[in-house]
């Protein structure tokens, strides 16, 4: 399982959108971004990412309340575009 | 607090170091929690649209010419603010506008003696995640103080009652001691309301004027120009405070002003200077 960080020069601001609270994540790379929105699953599997969890795909499809083999390939393409794009960084292997 | 004004803050501590350039975050979300809490509930009018920074005097051209590099324009010019010339506004898209301050009005002491004093006791605070250096709480509650007293009815007003009203003795003995030793303690005095223990001093009525309700356009002129320590820069403060404004005009009307209208302009303020020196002159025949 791999291990996921927030980059130190990504800033970033988590907002609760309406009265479920669901979150929508801003990010920009410092210091000259640009600055980017993240809504709905993508935010949540940023919030989990960088929370530390050891296997994004399980606690997203927990949250979902959908299998994790369905959706465990599309999560995984997902955090390697956002570790491309420079907006996770990988802290680590956990096996 | 505003996400983009939050990710100003920090892409701005991101450039400065990138430069290693000195930047202090003052006022909005740069300020303490136990000094903020209470302004977050306030109307949005109220809240920080902008990001307020100062910097180390001697390393402004420094930042600025980064800022430029990195997308950011200038607005208005030091000359093109405040009648204190003390912060220029950038703007970038996607990003708040920043005042870029390089001193803070009501610190007597030397631009950069004064930074140097804020930066022997700074801190750190996250803004959008990102660690900012900001001056100690002490500080931030003397700059908040400084700021209300440019506005009218400062003693009053209601970030005077948070930060200093609602203060412990020891929190206000640590207020003054920076105010002395930043050479501020007539503008603090201005802001709580002890300004007539100054009554006298050369900048007395400039802040009496700033702080109170009753400041006409003309009053303040005179206040500025009495304020003004050489007769060199009496004379710079006069001129600069009649005359209309042309990026301020162009940034209004979206174009470059002719010439029309800035003649209009000058026509508009000596008229209003005009009619407020007879009422002030037929006021103070009642009195």
């Amino acid at each position: 399982m791999t291990l996921y960080a927030r980059p130190q020069r990504v800033a970033f601001d988590i907002v609760l959108k309406g009265s479920l609270q669901i979150p929508v994540v801003f990010l920009m790379p410092l210091p000259d971004g640009p600055a980017l929105c993240l809504r709905g699953v993508a935010a949540r599997i940023w919030i989990e990412a960088v929370q530390g969890e050891d296997d994004v795909a399980a606690r997203v499809a927990a949250r979902m309340g959908e299998e994790r083999a369905r959706i465990e390939p599309e999560i995984l393409d997902f955090l390697d575009a956002l570790v491309s794009d420079g907006l996770l960084t990988i802290a680590g292997e956990h096996r | 607090m505003s996400t983009s004004v939050a990710f100003t803050h920090a892409a701005i501590q991101a450039l400065a170091e990138d430069y290693s350039v000195d930047v202090l975050h003052i006022k909005g979300p740069a300020v303490d929690d136990s000094l903020r809490r209470w302004s977050e509930g306030l109307p949005q009018g109220r809240r920080s649209i902008d990001a307020d920074i100062l910097v180390r005097p001697s390393q402004v051209q420094h930042l600025v010419t980064a800022m430029l590099h990195h997308g950011w324009e200038l607005k208005f010019d030091f000359l093109d603010g405040s009648a204190f010339t003390h912060a220029a506004t950038f703007v970038h898209e996607g990003l708040a506008s920043v005042d870029l301050h390089r001193f803070f009005p009501g610190i007597g002491l030397e631009p950069g003696e004064g930074f140097e004093r804020l930066w022997e006791d700074r801190r750190h605070t996250t803004i959008a995640g990102y660690p900012c250096a900001v001056p100690s709480i002490s500080a931030q509650r003397l700059i908040l103080l400084l700021h209300a007293a440019r506005r009218p009815n400062a003693p009053t007003s209601s970030d005077v009652v948070l930060v200093w009203r609602n203060a412990s003795v020891g929190e206000r003995l640590a207020v003054r001691s920076l105010a002395e030793q930043l050479h501020a303690e007539l503008p603090l005095a201005a802001a709580i309301g002890e300004l007539d223990r100054f009554r006298g001093m050369r900048e007395y009525t400039l802040w009496r004027t700033i702080s109170s309700s009753d400041s006409s356009l003309i009053t303040l002129w005179w206040a500025r120009v009495s304020a003004a320590p050489t007769l060199r820069d009496a004379v710079e403060v006069g001129w600069r405070q009649v005359r209309p404004n042309r990026n301020r005009m162009a940034a209004a009307l979206g174009r470059a002003p002719t010439t029309r209208e800035i003649l209009a302009a000058y026509r508009d303020r000596t008229t209003l200077g005009l009619r407020q020196s007879a009422h002030l002159f037929r006021r103070g025949r009642r009195r």
